[in-house]
């Protein structure tokens, strides 16, 4: 219980991933997510969605005249799908990359720094935009897969150098040099020696990274650049892109125009984000201080034991001292 | 290595940079779409002679005409450059500007907090703006803002852009982030000192805490602060692209995302096929601006860092 920031980030989590899994069969969920073209007023009068929160819509209703609550409640899955797999691809590059790249030379470096200088010249966001929109993503078969791959990939350079730093760090300390002396093989050092040490910090910053990307997703969204769409052939003799799933960022999309009148239309979508970001970088701040926590503990348990010997040895001399002044 | 060496690394890695993002850009970008009773199939066929042709008409034009180009109102990139950009610089400047003393400053605060009740008041604020996404806070500010003014507060210009003030709330909001970003970055570099010797020497002396934060541990923090001067103007333009975007601010981040041809989105999170509205030369203009704005910040800190730090300059 000594972990507050833990128990509050693990709550929240729990909050979130009932949501995406029961969510939509709570009773006063509205999974179909019914359209309303339209409502009549007290004189009669025909409105049009968005419709203010009220009773039957505690946080109103989208564009289309659907319970928001619904339509968050229902995306919760999909978006947390989206987000979960793009980081997972993401480490699955970054750390073998990481580990290859940790004596700090060879092709593997040079590929890592690379794809880490390129990166940073430019916000994630302003790459990420100019990916999303080339012409073989745009009209690729399998976009929602390209989406995936160009977010995780974006981001391999800057996850691999930390972890590239830390084991290059590891690399030179003793224990290692004693690893590799006993005759471990290069795979037993980085499974026995590496993994143990890297795997803490892997799983926080997992875990932040969960943040960063929805935060990526969320900034997308509002710029109408979604992870899953199709062509589809406009009435008008136009062909478009039409958006697929129910993500939480496609809600954002166009949505700066109701700021000033509707403003519960970006307002929910965005606190669904923000919350979700909140949670995560709450619970891998736990971690963290978790993991710090125990690997404290056991030093300052052995610490202690020295200590305790170191006096049990003091005292000894001490007494034998004694015994020479008595004579 | 010495300082210019340095210098010249860093510009040679932005030059590639631009490269890739040039060779991105010019990329054909013609498709075809087959409409079939069961949908839309969108062809795209890359070729490279189209692809060379891209490439040599553009450095062509820029060779010949002395210009970078023009976009898709006939106007040439450098004025869309200049009437944009300046509307941006007062934002990017004025943030960078104020989040580096503040962010400071807050980290200083932070620190010296950490084992005290105001712990959450300091690394705690801190930790929760970093974490709020940038929209999410923009969208809250707003929306207080009119509330306000709804309820009889004088109201406060917040939209627009063509009055000298207009910039100022864009750069406030743009800032928050990047302060929070420079505080955390300052409190852990302090907090890493804590141990180290001559810290408690001038602990056991009877310095003041004052004295010892900002004569002993700030002196040796300066590298690492430094350091993040690039990424801090990252942020700052990231932030800016959502603000403008939010905002109704008709700056370069705004006009970048209009050329890139996605303004078109409607309601249903749709968008008009096709590359008519896709204005490479502007794209490659307006981010070449942004990238001379990364440099410029890492250019200052490593000068920064040579002057401040002499570990440093021994090092090189």
């Amino acid at each position: 219980m000594n972990n507050k920031v833990l128990w509050i980030g693990g709550i929240m989590l729990g909050l979130l991933l009932f949501t995406a899994v029961f969510g939509p069969f709570l009773p006063f969920i509205d999974h179909e997510l019914r359209k309303e073209n339209f409502r009549l007023g007290e004189n009669n009068e025909i409105n049009i969605p968005p419709f203010p929160p009220s009773e039957g819509n505690l946080l109103g209703t989208d564009i289309h005249g659907r319970d928001l609550l619904s339509v968050l409640v229902v995306g919760a899955r999909e978006t947390l799908l989206i987000v979960i797999s793009i980081t997972i691809l993401r480490y699955l590059i970054a750390i073998p990359l990481a580990i290859t790249a940790s004596k700090q030379s060879g092709p593997m470096y040079w590929l890592m720094n690379g794809w880490n200088q390129l990166f940073s010249g430019l916000p994630t966001l302003f790459a990420a935009i100019l990916l999303v929109n080339m012409p073989f993503v745009l009209a690729a078969q399998h976009r929602t897969l390209w989406v995936i791959v160009i977010l995780a990939v974006l981001e391999v350079g800057r996850v691999s150098y930390i972890f590239q730093q830390q084991a290059y760090g590891l690399s030179k300390s003793t224990f290692v040099e004693a690893g590799r002396s006993i005759g471990n093989s290069q795979l037993g050092i980085y499974r026995r020696y590496y993994f143990p040490h890297l795997l803490p910090q892997i799983i926080v910053n997992f875990v932040t990274d969960l943040g960063r990307v929805m935060l990526l997703i969320g900034q997308l969204g509002f710029f109408s650049i979604f992870v899953s769409q199709i062509w589809i052939h406009a009435d008008i003799g136009l062909v478009m892109l039409q958006n697929t799933t129910n993500d939480w960022a496609t809600l954002l999309a166009d949505s700066r125009r109701y700021i000033r009148t509707d403003i519960w239309v970006p307002f929910y979508p965005a606190f669904a984000i923000a919350f979700s970001v909140v949670t995560f970088n709450l619970f891998g701040e736990g971690l963290r201080q978790y993991f710090e926590n125990k690997s404290k503990s056991r030093y300052s348990e052995k610490l202690e034991k020295q200590y305790v010997e170191e006096m049990k040895q003091e005292k000894e001399i001490d007494a034998t001292n004694r015994r020479v002044v008595d004579f | 290595m010495k300082l210019s060496l340095q210098l010249l690394k860093t510009f040679l890695v932005w030059m590639l940079v631009l490269l890739v993002v040039i060779l991105l850009v010019l990329m054909p970008r013609t498709m075809s779409y087959d409409i079939t009773s069961e949908g839309v199939q969108t062809v795209y066929e890359f070729s490279w002679s189209e692809y060379g042709a891209n490439l040599s008409n553009y450095f062509t034009s820029i060779w010949e005409n002395k210009s970078l180009g023009t976009s898709r109102f006939n106007i040439t990139v450098e004025e869309e450059i200049s009437r944009y950009m300046t509307r941006s610089l007062y934002i990017i400047v004025t943030a960078f500007l104020i989040s580096i003393p503040l962010g400071i400053l807050k980290g200083i605060y932070d620190y010296r907090k950490t084992y005290t009740r105001r712990n959450l008041l300091g690394h705690g604020t801190t930790w929760f703006f970093q974490s709020l996404p940038d929209f999410f806070v923009i969208i809250s500010v707003q929306w207080m803002i009119l509330l306000a003014m709804r309820q009889g507060f004088p109201r406060v210009p917040i939209y627009g852009y063509d009055d000298w003030y207009s910039f100022i709330t864009p750069a406030l909001m743009v800032s928050l982030f990047p302060i929070m970003y420079m505080a955390r970055m300052t409190s852990s570099a302090l907090a890493s000192t804590d141990s180290e010797q001559y810290i408690q020497t001038a602990k056991a002396k009877g310095l003041t805490e004052r004295m010892i934060v900002y004569r002993h541990a700030l002196a040796n923090c300066w590298y690492v602060i430094l350091t993040h001067f690039s990424s801090l103007m990252l942020y700052i333009l990231s932030n800016l692209l959502m603000v403008e975007y939010l905002m109704f601010y008709k700056g370069a981040a705004y006009r970048l995302y209009e050329a890139l041809g996605y303004h078109d989105s409607s309601l249903q999170g749709t968008w008009r096929g096709g590359a008519g509205h896709f204005e490479a030369e502007l794209v490659i203009g307006l981010v070449l601006m942004f990238m001379v704005c990364v440099l410029v910040a890492t250019l200052i800190s490593q000068v920064a860092k040579y002057k401040l730090d002499p570990r440093w300059r021994e090092e090189m």
